[in-house]
């Protein structure tokens, strides 16, 4: 009798154990209640130079400062630990799927990497805001593990989707120990 | 049966009432609650909450509803209660488990406290009253109200506790009813509050008048009042630790609730309830809310009456009992308004205190009952006048009173409480595609589905329907439930939609799923084009130029608020449920209950008569005024209760019912009648009104026919409307009939008709991803035009006045919007209403007429300077305005004109409601004003229909003031504005020009 | 004795869980550069390493396969990389060698054009000159050099003629738009009058680039008498709209269209 109950009881908490599975409530908040920690503790140094045709309006050029910042923070957070999705919003389609081609399950790594001062030099800048092409020269750029600065160079692409600026091609142009 | 031996019997039959009350709860509420919770009122509130709490358990911040509250708005027990059993079952089902759950403890609650008054037979009976008990049925199963039964279920059952606690002083009975108490003051505030007053004190009060001896007890009144009072002051320890510990344990299980009670106050103004009513003065706000959950107590008051007044212990609970009948007869007296104040009395919702009443009278009923099936009232009846008399009483009771159950539970269909069920999966998916959920959306017409969509939903919305945390100040400055159900808020409702409509871009509010077309012509004249027909019939409407959600950080709570939250409501239905536990194993005393003694079965023979006659009276009543409603009300008996019924059926679409109001005629069958009111209706009125008022007045009269004439006031999205018909009737077979109206119609000349008119497709994200809109997908801002912006002053009111001009070759969609700067930096903020074309064809212009402050406003603040901004952005919707209007002007006097306006419907449909858009210009072209001038009856296709409006000039009095600077901004860059020019058009009309903007229901240009 | 034993052997013990010095591995035939992805880094080693590629953008963990005495890693999948410098680390608990290493792409590289021009829609009413600019990037999102530089900008003069124009060869997302401009001049004609109507021909309307003005331009048209005024709207459709007016057996009617600001001539719709 006592097996008879025991195997009753084991069979409710299987199917409740199995219903509960089904019943799962998604608690992913949407996008404008997230907030982004990664950015959040992130500020590095932007002095931007324009040397392009079209000026961007003080509060375009706002939002780019504000969005590079951000960008780097994903990018350094990336660099670490091979987390695609966290800087989603700061990548354009096409640079998304090319650094999901190598993802790996996220872990932490010892690559810490911060950047400090950035020297934007806008190169073109679209006359509807939306494209800015630019050669971050002298980018500062501390490891730790071993610990090291570099001083880099790079020319890259952002484009104007949805709310933010989003990196669309990169290329390291030149570095060096700093 | 000596005593003893008839303690055991009743002991016996009060334990299986008790089971068979919870069998019977358990096969009938458990099945039916599944059913009946779509329809209740507060349920899927209920059930938004406990998605909340299943989502974000330790996060009280709710950012779906309101742009934001906070959850410990509201103690949360019953909503994690529920969110937890959802992680098993699906919402519904959990909240249908836990109400049955909830009914169950009550029944045990009720037992117990029963239990404290009579013997365990009469527990027993009062047990199987609950499973039938109105009162208990309107609040399941009509109302939804789990928080007040939980808390009830609770306190019922803490109560008894309490009582052995001052009776033997044993300190697991003072554990037992506080840990019963925390659970009702997680659960409950409310009950928490005044349980304390109309539970709490009348049990102490019978706990300490048990303690006297019967010399003491035999006192008068006065005597004995004082005989207690010293009682308690021996008892004071007792009363004092109880207290003592009480309060703490009433701030600290939901401390988070009274900090936010302190920090962030409710600034919402009454609100108008139907308990608060007058009773007499509106007859259904008493039938719901007073006579159907008191209807058994009325018809048995008699008893319950005699049974309290005979025993001195019964006098806490007699206060009580009169107390809360008084206060939950609403506004029907002045004395609850005097008792609770002014302030508890408008935000208290008073049909509480008739629910507890009724809880009251629970064990005081059982007795007579108890007593007339088989006590001193059966052997009564039955010497008086036989057993099979009393046998066919007790049936005919019986039936009666089952038959208003059954009204009960189909109340809704009698007189909807909600709309049709509505399929929330279409609007979900809407949602979730396409970045929609970035935005806001709106219900409109979903009754309190609108919760049950928002519990399945990670979208925001602006309306909500939990008014007391609502912070937003066109919802709290007026007296309005919800944006959804606007129209049932008279003017204050509609004044609160229209700024929501008006200011979108305020709230990011980009979507209104509408099922009411009521609200169609609010929503298309400020501004709201319809975009697509889901499956489920919910039509989308949408919005341009409203920006996204901004990234908005949550009200910051300290964590460790955050975490009592979530871990100490519920722990005390933990450590209650671990103590009853405990408690039933090792404390629990056989006759733990002093018993009750002195309880007699007797009552006097009036009370038995009238108690047991009242119910079968009370409740066939109830039958039979259903079927003189049904059968002999003569709705036709003179002219104007023929008219006003006629109405009444128009109102509420019973066209069939209508029809039988006219005079019957082989001329005239049902489908002409239909098929006339098809081609005639459709306009304003009635189409898109609800029948505010009605007065009928009999202009002549003779013996067989009469003349009326009625006037009405309609209620319609865009203000009231009033409306004179006139109806001849004549006398049939003792009824007045209606003689049908000749039926004017314009028949137009062609059979098939024509035209041509360019539709437009917004291809939209060509790229199909899920990421946002890349450059080459994002469309230019179109351009557009300011033809003349003007600041006017017209005594006390001020607007800007002007015109703008769609510069583009696609049709598009304009937003305006004035900013005010003052020179104390205050900004204001104004739009446009309605007075305005939001969407605009290629290369045409509308005129507007944006109100500002009035003029003592603005000259007391000094205004700085007037910023007019344009956002455009491509339309596919809503820029053709229809008909062709011809007008001509008559001057009336100096400053009065008369419009009289041609309308002809040269489109393939009807257009619903014509309407003109007119501006005011002086010869040098100014436009001083705009005013939207709208025709009450639809125009068929092919037809033309005309309509005066006499119109105030105000050229020659306002002024135009030109010494404030006016900057006008199209997306973002300023412009400037060339000159004026003159219109030779609006000379030659007196200064007026006319723009068509009718609004056509039906979606024909929908591809 | 016997608790001097025990910690003896306790010292013992510690001592040989201590973990041991390892050596930096010699890696087989190193070379500064990585051509990716098709390589197979050989390390002499007999420790069961972890082999991460450390990219600027992200660590990539190499696939190894442990043989006698070396270990053998390489890429997971076959794909591209960002070029430039990385490093290949070898790790083992808290012990890490670095190689420094240039990353280059072996494969075959597509050149992807980017052409982006502003604004997308140009109108003949203000200036027909376009912003173009333009880079091309590998299909890793490596911005590739074309003559010298990475990115080109230049402005265009565009065809006053309307129509939709492709910026790079059948990509449909690159496509540009010339719009017609306002409309110059509106000629009006009656068409013809039967027993119950006019019938007005407005059109062809075009821009001063004798372009059509676009479907759906909004004609207002106004009709009056001594008495009152009739307007009603066209909608044109390929340059020409044709409008109805009811003929009213008492009135002289004038007529007249119009299309934002500029009006047609008024003809006079006699009896």
């Amino acid at each position: 009798m006592r097996i008879l109950y025991g195997l009753m009881v084991a069979v409710i908490v299987l199917f409740l154990f199995l219903k509960g599975d089904l019943q799962e409530r998604k608690g992913e908040l949407p996008v404008f209640m997230k907030t982004d920690e990664i950015s959040r503790l992130h500020q590095s140094k932007i002095n931007i130079n324009i040397k392009a045709t079209y000026r961007p309006s003080n509060f375009n050029l706002k939002k780019l400062k504000e969005d590079y910042n951000n960008l780097w923070a994903h990018l350094n957070h990336l660099y670490q630990t091979n987390d695609v999705e966290a800087g989603k919003e700061y990548y354009t389609e096409n640079w998304f799927k090319f650094i999901c081609n190598n993802r790996q399950t996220p872990k932490s790594t010892v690559n810490i990497r911060t950047d400090s001062i950035h020297h934007l030099n806008i190169l073109n800048w679209s006359s509807d805001q939306l494209v800015c092409t630019a050669i971050d020269s002298n980018i500062i750029l501390k490891y730790e593990k071993p610990e090291r600065r570099e001083k880099v160079t790079i020319a890259f692409v952002l484009l104007f989707q949805g709310d933010h600026w989003r990196l669309d091609a990169l290329r390291i142009i030149n570095i060096q120990p700093f | 049966m000596d005593t003893s031996n008839n303690n055991i019997w009743t002991d016996y039959l009060g334990k299986k009432f008790l089971l068979v009350a919870m069998s019977l709860a358990l096969i009938t509420h458990g099945v039916i609650i599944y059913f009946t919770l779509p329809k209740t009122y507060d349920a899927y509130v209920h059930i938004f909450f406990a998605d909340h709490y299943s989502r974000f358990w330790f996060e009280p911040w709710e950012y779906r509803w309101y742009t934001g509250f906070l959850t410990i708005s509201y103690p949360p027990l019953v909503h994690q209660m529920i969110a937890l059993i959802s992680k098993i079952f699906p919402l519904k089902v959990s909240f249908c488990i836990y109400a049955i759950t909830i009914l169950q403890i009550l029944i045990v609650g009720v037992y117990r406290f029963s239990k404290l008054f009579f013997d365990k037979a009469t527990a027993g009976i009062a047990a199987l009253l609950v499973v039938l008990l109105s009162s208990i049925v309107e609040t399941l199963h009509v109302f939804g109200q789990m928080p007040t039964l939980t808390g009830l279920a609770f306190l019922l059952n803490a109560l008894p506790f309490l009582y052995q606690y001052l009776c033997k002083g044993k300190t697991i009975y003072l554990v037992m009813a506080l840990s019963f108490f925390a659970v009702v003051i997680s659960s409950h505030h409310v009950t928490a509050i005044f349980g304390v007053a109309f539970f709490v004190a009348p049990t102490v009060f019978m706990a300490l008048s048990d303690g006297l001896n019967e010399s003491q007890e035999k006192k008068n009144l006065f005597k004995y009042l004082y005989t207690i009072l010293v009682a308690a002051i021996k008892k004071y320890k007792k009363l004092f630790i109880f207290g003592a510990l009480m309060i703490p344990l009433a701030v600290g299980l939901i401390f988070p609730y009274w900090y936010w009670s302190k920090t962030d106050p409710i600034t919402q103004v009454s609100i108008p309830h139907g308990s608060r009513d007058n009773f007499f003065l509106k007859p259904s706000s008493g039938i719901v809310f007073y006579i159907i959950p008191l209807t058994l107590i009325f018809a048995l008051l008699p008893s319950t009456l005699y049974s309290l007044f005979k025993q001195r212990r019964f006098l806490g609970w007699t206060v009580s009992f009169l107390l809360c009948l008084l206060l939950g007869s609403g506004g029907t007296t002045p004395l609850p308004k005097m008792i609770l104040g002014a302030n508890a009395f408008n935000i208290l919702t008073l049909d509480r205190f008739g629910f507890w009443a009724s809880i009251i009278a629970i064990p005081f009923m059982a007795k007579f009952i108890y007593s007339f099936i088989s006590g001193g009232a059966r052997s009564f009846w039955i010497s008086r006048f036989s057993s099979k008399n009393h046998f066919l009483l007790s049936g005919l009771t019986g039936i009666s009173y089952f038959l208003f159950l059954i009204f009960i539970f189909h109340l809704s269909s009698f007189r909807p409480l909600q709309p049709k069920e509505i399929e929330i999966e279409p609007i979900v998916n809407f949602m979730n595609r396409d970045d929609h959920i970035r935005w806001r959306f709106l219900t409109l017409g979903f009754g309190d589905q609108m919760a049950w969509l928002s519990a399945n939903s990670l979208a925001a919305s602006v309306d909500g329907n939990y008014h007391s945390a609502r912070r937003l100040p066109e919802l709290t400055t007026r007296p309005v439930e919800r944006l959804e159900n606007a129209k049932f808020s008279g003017n204050y409702g509609l004044a609160s939609l229209s700024d929501f409509l008006t200011e979108a871009e305020k709230y990011s509010l980009k979507y209104v799923f509408s099922n009411d077309r009521y609200y169609d012509p609010l929503l298309y004249y400020t501004g709201w084009s319809r975009t697509i027909r889901l499956e489920n019939g919910i039509m989308v409407w949408e919005r341009g130029n409203v920006s996204t959600i901004q990234p908005t950080p949550p009200k910051k709570l300290s964590r460790l608020l955050k975490y009592m939250w979530g871990i100490i409501p519920l722990s005390s239905l933990v450590i209650a449920s671990l103590l009853t536990i405990l408690y039933l194993k090792k404390y629990k005393e056989q006759d733990y209950l002093i018993p009750a003694l002195k309880n007699q079965d007797y009552y006097p023979k009036l009370i038995i008569y009238s108690s047991s006659l009242l119910p079968v009276v009370f409740f066939s009543c109830f039958m039979i005024k259903q079927i003189y409603e049904l059968l002999l009300v003569r709705e036709q008996k003179d002219p104007v209760t023929a008219v006003l019924n006629y109405y009444n059926n128009l109102d509420f679409q019973r066209f069939e019912n209508a029809f039988h109001f006219f005079e019957p005629s082989p001329t005239y069958p049902l489908d002409q009648y239909l098929l006339e009111k098809s081609v005639s209706d459709g306009g304003l009125l009635p189409s898109y009104a609800k029948l505010d008022s009605i007065h009928v007045k009999t202009i002549r009269t003779t013996k067989d026919s009469a003349f009326c004439s009625i006037f009405t006031r309609w209620n319609t999205s865009l203000g009231f409307e009033s409306k004179t018909d006139s109806m001849n009737l004549v006398l049939r077979n003792s009824k007045w009939y209606i003689i049908p109206p000749k039926f004017k119609i314009q028949i137009p000349a062609e059979q098939m008709r024509s035209y041509n008119y360019v539709l437009f497709k917004k291809m939209g994200k060509r790229v199909i991803s899920s990421f946002p809109t890349v450059k080459d997908d994002r469309i230019k801002k179109p351009f557009a035009q300011f033809i003349q912006t003007n600041l006017i002053r017209n005594g006390k009111e001020n607007s800007i006045t002007g015109e703008i001009l769609n510069a583009d070759d696609i049709p598009i969609n304009i937003s305006l919007k004035v900013l005010v700067r003052y020179q104390n930096e205050l900004v204001k903020t104004f739009y446009p209403q309605t007075v305005f074309q939001y969407n605009l064809s290629p290369k045409s212009s509308t005129y507007f007429n944006i109100t500002l402050d009035n003029t003592k406003a603005m000259d007391s603040l000094k205004v700085q300077s007037i910023e007019l901004y344009a956002e455009t952005d491509v339309s596919e919707r809503g820029y053709i305005h229809g008909g062709a209007p011809s007008y001509t002007v008559k001057l009336l006097t100096s400053d009065k004109v008369q419009i009289e306006t041609k309308i002809y419907d040269e489109l393939t449909t009807s257009i619903n409601i014509p309407a003109i858009l007119i501006a005011e210009k002086d010869e040098s072209g100014k436009i001083w004003q705009s005013q939207l001038l709208i025709h009450k009856t639809a125009i068929r296709s092919g037809l033309s229909a005309t309509f005066q409006n006499n119109v105030q000039k105000i050229q020659h009095r306002a002024i135009a003031l030109t010494q404030v600077p006016l900057s006008v901004f199209i997306n973002g860059q300023k412009r400037s504005i060339p000159p004026i020019l003159q219109d030779e058009l609006a000379t030659k009309n007196k200064g007026i020009v006319v723009l068509p903007h009718c609004f056509m229901s039906e979606e024909f240009y929908l591809q | 004795m016997r608790t001097l034993s025990l910690y003896i052997a306790l010292l013992l013990f510690f001592y040989g869980c201590k973990s041991t010095t390892l050596d930096k591995p010699e890696w087989l035939e190193q070379n500064d550069t990585l051509f990716v992805p098709n390589f197979n880094l050989v390390f002499l080693t007999d420790t069961d390493w972890n082999i991460t590629l450390q990219t600027f953008i992200q660590p990539i963990e190499l696939k190894t396969r442990k043989e006698k005495g070396k270990i053998i890693a390489n890429l997971p999948l076959i794909n591209g990389l960002t070029e430039g410098p990385g490093w290949i680390r070898l790790s083992k608990n808290k012990t890490y060698f670095d190689y420094p290493v240039i990353i280059k792409n072996r494969l075959p590289l597509d050149k992807l054009k980017k052409i982006y021009r502003s604004p997308k829609t140009v109108n003949p009413d203000s200036n027909l000159n376009q912003q173009s600019i333009n880079y091309s990037t590998d299909q890793y999102s490596n911005l590739l050099l074309v003559n010298k530089n990475y990115f080109f900008e230049e402005q265009l003069h565009l065809n006053s003629k309307t129509g939709t124009y492709y910026a790079i060869d059948k990509d449909a997302l690159s496509t540009y738009y010339v719009q017609s401009g306002t409309c110059e001049y509106i000629p009006i004609k009656m068409k013809e009058r039967n027993k119950d109507n006019y019938i007005i021909k407005i059109g062809p309307l075009t821009d001063q680039y004798q372009n059509i003005l676009a479907d759906g331009t909004m004609i207002k048209i106004l009709c009056w008498d001594a008495k009152s005024t009739f307007s009603m709207q066209a909608y044109s459709l390929r340059g020409i709209a044709n409008v109805s007016i009811p003929i009213s057996h008492s009135r002289n009617y004038l007529f007249m269209a119009q299309i934002n600001r500029v009006n047609s001539s008024i003809i006079n719709l006699n009896q």
